[in-house]
């Protein structure tokens, strides 16, 4: 849909549009409304002015740049430059550099209407949004600041946070219409020159005419685009980001869209929520295997009822079996066209949620989850059991902090109950197997995709399914082959806190 | 013939020789070899277990020789080898044989899963359409190169952690005294338990094929031995448990004793806990039959280096679906797993060996040329 298939045509009816001459270019933009285009002609220097209204900061524009333009003392460009008080100010004579600095904001100044000879003002406009608190991964304690839309401000909340010199930004413009900024940023001397150079070769290859937003550009580098599962986290937490960055990730923004991808990653980073390392590690240690077990709830439970109650009855005991049996035994559907009904209706209802206003919204769980949800119990349509099954693995399909991540498990529910009313236990067994073999095919960046697992890195596991104590963790993860592999020095760590002494109390 | 070193990023850390000696020991016969072992040593077949399993670390360590004599010469690999130990032709015929061995234990393998799953959970599953989707989803991990297959012998090796902890659970139930008394059996009647157990813990080999995918081979040696121990201490136990837990009359009525075993376990949720260990059993068929299916694929891509891998792979997965189906019974299924059995003691004992004599033979010749 965004690719252009056809190369070479687009950019041939790109080349027709375009303006030839500067006076073209003029001609073309003189019916918009907020397009200024005049002859200045007062005090001893003439010059034709143009700019967008909406483009450039007005106020910034009346203050700083025409009052100067009066001055008596101007009569040629470079006086023009020496005096007017903003910074960058800068001389073009290329019809696509003036074109798309006056598509960014700034005031473009001429000798003649037609000359292409032409002084270029920065007065670009930073209206945006204000710096709030993040809305999809939120947190009770921590940091309370969420990336915005606009990428300086973005950039500026990392660079507050790394205040060295290391820290290194690149700008890239993708998209043939777009030309939305994109830039990598990441710390030299720890970060993998590799990592940065597949980035980067990643965002040079693109062929795309316009990028809105980070998740499209995580769709379009990502190293297997076919897989359900998302290859790069995306985080609106620019606190997160920083955590990635020390650890020699890599960060993509994307101007125009309020979250950072962080690449690479490994499959078990999306169970992990930012808030972990806010707590002690005991705890952190406690929710992060709870969210692990909802996840695997939530792809089993369904397709197990399923299977059971299909083929293998026998598997149940039989004390168990009875209570199954009468709450199934009004309803007239078999297993799996109950358990797909349910879980369609439960995949509605957030549907619906999502879509609604936030009032509304509330509205919906009410009457989908108490009135739906009893009454449909009690007209015969499902059993008690699968009811309680099909909410609760909903409910831990939530738990997964990152929502892509969290589309992509309440998916991946269907193939298995599909599966387990083909071939039972066999069915999932070997859905599974497939879903296990297409991770380990998968890579991020390169990089395997279920790394502490397989291959089997040791130093890693220190923070995947359990979170260790910050002081035992001193190096950082291998997954991403950092220059610099040590966190701190833990010899010296332990010579801070004082040696425990031999005996009890000395 | 090509020397060409294996890309470091396909290549698989010395750790992982561990889970593929010991992923590809651990077959279908884990559940059935107790009666085998029992039919002629009855209550002293551990003895003939733990003489084979130490058995294994000779050949190992005769294998491993060979491979790191031969890094100097060429691929160290069994293939390029017997190209280059007995010429073109010879080679190509040697080779050719090896991957039908190596083909038949892929068939007899997946054939002998569908087998207990017939029996024991569906009887009336079709074993052609069955067979073409284990294929499927093998052809799928074969496609993703050795790591990804090294990959799936890891994870199973994961998974049977808790299946194997279930053998604690015969202490309850156990009767020790079956055990006794002990040595009573001669030493033909131990000799030919030991012919029978070849099955079992043939697979290692394998390890002469994939030997270039390990990054500093030279590490390799000591996982392979953990491999080799881990797989025997694993038989004995499993032999071990039959024996306390059913009478010797009994075990040798008993097809799988295993699943038997599993049978007389409940849990709380789980009444019938040898369909869930079957299903399971599927984690270790997988990388089985994936790393047999590389071999032969391979084996065709260096016999024939026009065809490439990938559609060497299809025509091996459609072969191997074929053949499943064209085994028909238990007398058939008997038949062939006994002469793949002697094949492969054969291969281990006499033939890898030669291999190391031959392979000392030429250096002398091409000494003396010099």
């Amino acid at each position: 849909m965004f690719w252009y298939k056809k190369k070479n045509q687009s950019m041939k009816e790109e080349q027709s549009a375009a303006p030839k001459t500067i006076q073209e270019l003029f001609l073309q933009l003189k019916d918009n409304p907020d397009f200024s285009h005049y002859q200045h002609d007062q005090g001893s220097f003439q010059c034709w002015i143009s700019f967008f209204n909406s483009l450039v900061n007005l106020e910034s524009v009346h203050r700083d740049v025409l009052p100067f333009l009066y001055d008596s003392q101007i009569h040629s460009f470079s006086d023009v430059q020496e005096r007017i008080p903003v910074e960058k100010v800068s001389h073009a004579s290329d019809l696509y550099t003036i074109q798309s600095k006056l598509m960014e904001g700034c005031i473009v100044v001429q000798e003649k209407e037609s000359s292409l000879n032409c002084l270029i003002v920065p007065t670009v406009s930073r209206e945006g949004r204000q710096i709030e608190k993040p809305e999809i991964e939120t947190s009770v304690i921590g940091p309370k600041e969420a990336f915005v839309e606009a990428i300086d401000t973005n950039i500026s909340l990392l660079r507050k946070r790394i205040p060295i010199p290391q820290f290194t930004v690149e700008q890239f413009r993708i998209g043939k219409i777009s030309n939305t900024r994109v830039c990598l940023a990441y710390i030299k001397g720890i970060a993998s020159e590799e990592n940065v150079n597949t980035a980067r070769q990643r965002l040079q290859n693109l062929e795309i005419d316009h990028l809105i937003d980070a998740s499209t550009l995580s769709q379009l580098i990502s190293d297997n685009a076919r897989s359900p599962f998302p290859q790069f986290i995306d985080t609106e937490r620019p606190d997160r980001t920083i955590a990635g960055l020390f650890e020699g990730k890599i960060t993509a923004l994307v101007d125009g869209s309020p979250s950072a991808l962080i690449l690479p990653t490994s499959l078990i980073e999306f169970f992990l929520a930012f808030d972990d390392y806010f707590i002690v590690w005991h705890f952190a240690t406690f929710y992060r295997l709870m969210r692990l077990f909802a996840v695997a709830f939530s792809v089993f439970s369904s397709a197990l009822y399923v299977a059971v109650l299909t083929y293998h009855y026998q598997l149940i005991p039989t004390d168990l079996l009875g209570s199954l049996i009468t709450s199934r035994s009004v309803v007239p559907f078999s297993p799996v066209a109950e358990a797909l009904v349910l879980e369609i209706m439960i995949e509605l209802l957030r549907e619906a949620g999502a879509r609604l206003p936030t009032k509304v919204g509330q509205t919906i769980g009410i009457v989908g989850g108490i009135v739906l949800g009893t009454a449909s119990v009690q007209a015969g349509l499902t059993s008690n059991v699968l009811l309680i099954i099909v909410a609760m693995s909903a409910l831990a399909a939530f738990t997964t902090p990152n929502y892509r991540m969290g589309t992509t498990i309440r998916f991946l529910r269907f193939p298995f109950i599909l599966a387990a009313s083909l071939w039972g236990l066999l069915g999932i067994a070997l859905c599974f197997t497939f879903f296990v073999c297409h991770l380990l095919r998968l890579s991020s960046l390169g990089r395997p995709y279920i790394e502490p697992i397989f291959p089997l890195r040791v130093t890693d596991l220190k923070d995947s399914f359990v979170r260790f104590p910050y002081s035992l963790q001193s190096e950082r993860p291998m997954l991403l082959r950092p220059e610099d592999t040590g966190r701190f020095n833990k010899k010296r760590v332990q010579k801070k806190k004082g040696k425990p002494s031999n005996d009890i109390d000395e | 013939m090509e020397n060409v070193k294996i890309d470091e990023t396909r290549q698989v850390s010395p750790v992982n020789t561990l889970f593929l000696v010991l992923g590809m020991q651990i077959g279908i016969s884990i559940l059935s070899f107790q009666r085998v072992a029992a039919q002629n040593s009855g209550y002293d077949n551990w003895v003939s277990v733990a003489l084979m399993g130490l058995s294994t670390l000779g050949v190992m360590w005769i294998v491993l020789r060979l491979l790191h004599n031969e890094e100097s010469y060429g691929q160290p690999e069994l293939f390029s080898m017997q190209k280059r130990f007995f010429g073109r032709w010879i080679g190509t015929l040697l080779n050719i044989y090896v991957m039908s061995y190596q083909f038949s234990v892929i068939v007899i393998f997946m054939r002998g899963y569908i087998e207990i799953i017939q029996v024991w959970i569906f009887p009336r599953l079709g074993t052609l359409s069955f067979a073409a989707i284990f294929s499927i989803i093998i052809w799928y991990t074969v496609m993703g190169g050795f790591r990804a297959i090294t990959g799936t012998f890891f994870l199973s090796f994961v998974y049977l952690v808790p299946l194997h902890l279930l053998n604690i659970l015969a202490i309850g139930n156990a009767h020790f005294s079956n055990l006794l008394p002990m040595f009573e059996h001669s030493i033909g009647d131990l000799a030919q338990t030991f012919m029978k157990m070849g099955p079992c813990f043939i697979g290692f080999e394998t390890i002469l094929y994939f030997y270039p995918f390990i990054k500093r081979p030279q590490q390799a040696g000591k996982w392979c031995y953990f491999g080799l121990l881990t797989t025997t201490a694993l038989y004995l136990t499993l032999s071990l448990v039959a024996t306390v837990n059913f009478s010797p009359g009994e075990l040798k009525t008993e097809v799988w004793p295993a699943l038997s075993f599993w049978k007389s376990i409940h849990f709380p949720l789980v009444d019938r806990l040898e369909y869930i260990g079957i299903v399971y059993w599927l984690c270790v068929l997988i990388p089985n039959v994936s790393l047999g299916a590389w071999i032969v694929s391979r084996g065709i891509k260096i016999s024939i280096p026009l065809i490439r891998q990938k559609y060497a792979l299809v025509f091996v997965m459609l072969m191997i679906t074929l053949s499943c189906a064209l085994i028909r019974d238990r007398q058939q299924f008997d038949w062939i797993s006994h002469w793949i059995a002697n094949i492969g003691l054969f291969c281990m004992y006499v033939y890898i060996p030669f291999l190391l004599f031959w392979q000392w033979l030429l250096k002398k010749k091409g000494a003396k040329k010099d």
